[in-house]
């Protein structure tokens, strides 16, 4: 009865009442899914949105238009349940900029972001952080060290070379690793908290 | 007939393709009424896996459905008083204005931070 689906299911506790969702993104390959993967309870997920070609307006609500041209556009995410209450999402999207709708859609009332970065593709990591930028998350820069790196640049030099900004932390973290990546999304936490005190309190 | 639109789909949304409804796809939704008469195969299934929360992302992944048909789905359920909106990032509503996002609450910012550091792995 439930589709294509294969994969044991592995429902939330009855518990659950508030999910928070964290973006993980970066350029192609640089181990977004690795991150994902290290830490989440369930085997990282797809799931497909329905856009228009368009793009303008019309994917509002994630609303399907039969009449319009409509193109598929998958996204992944795996989940962490926190506590008997709180679950965690994390979850990818796709980076191009003619799905800018979907990603702010999913992006809204996100905690933050994790970007990775490749020392290998410096033009991907710039690319990465621009759409973070505009979206407005606060956001954490992690560089997932590959072995085949030509040069291991310090994260000095990274900050540097990608012009990141002097408040933004800047980390470097296996992806691989669960324990580096849970320290990495506390971090991201600890950022999202800094910033609401420098907002005046609601 | 639209090449990208597969015929299926619009047996699954039941006609209700249009809805403006706004759902936050990592919101939790939960069965609110367990009973399935008059509902659709696609929505007992929804109302079956509701029986514990999910998020609509979760659901689209699950049931192999792309998420705006499951948000139409769901629309559909919540109207007939099947399911409801535990949580979200963004809660969803028709016309309700979104409440404060859990990523602007303190206190729940400290225990996202806490259970990550505690997490066991």
């Amino acid at each position: 009865m439930l589709g294509s689906s294969t994969s044991p299911y592995e429902p939330l506790a009855a518990s659950a009442t508030i999910s928070m969702k964290i973006l993980v993104t970066g350029g192609f390959g640089v181990g977004k899914t690795t991150l994902v993967s290290a830490i989440s309870e369930i085997t990282p997920l797809t799931t497909e949105a329905e856009m228009s070609e368009a793009g303008v307006g019309v994917d509002e609500g994630l609303e399907l238009r039969p009449d319009k041209t409509t193109t598929t556009v998958a996204f992944d995410f795996g989940r962490i349940s926190i506590d008997e209450q709180i679950v965690l999402y994390l979850f990818g999207a796709p980076g191009q900029k003619r799905f800018h709708t979907l990603w702010e859609r999913l992006c809204q009332g996100a905690v933050g972001a994790i970007v990775l970065v490749d020392t290998r593709d410096v033009e991907g990591s710039f690319a990465a952080l621009d759409r973070v930028e505009r979206v407005g998350l606060p956001y954490l820069v992690v560089h997932n060290p590959f072995d085949d790196e030509a040069q291991h640049w310090s994260l000095e030099e990274i900050r540097t070379s990608l012009d990141i900004d002097a408040d933004t932390p800047l980390l470097r973290c296996d992806a691989r690793d669960p324990r580096q990546v849970r320290a990495a999304l506390a971090e991201l936490v600890v950022h999202r908290q800094q910033r609401l005190e420098q907002e005046p309190a609601r | 007939m639209d090449p990208d639109v597969p015929d299926g789909l619009f047996m699954v949304v039941g006609g209700r393709s249009g809805t403006t409804l706004r759902l936050d796809p990592f919101a939790l939704v939960v069965t609110e009424r367990a009973d399935t008469a008059g509902l659709s195969l696609e929505q007992a299934d929804i109302v079956r896996i509701c029986d514990r929360p999910i998020a609509p992302a979760e659901l689209g992944a699950r049931l192999g459905i792309p998420l705006g048909a499951v948000t139409i789905l769901l629309a559909d359920l919540v109207d007939r008083g099947h399911i409801v909106l535990r949580s979200a990032g963004g809660r969803a509503g028709r016309s309700t204005p979104a409440p404060a996002s859990p990523a602007n609450d303190r206190q729940l910012l400290e225990k996202l931070r806490v259970g990550l550091i505690n997490l066991p792995l």
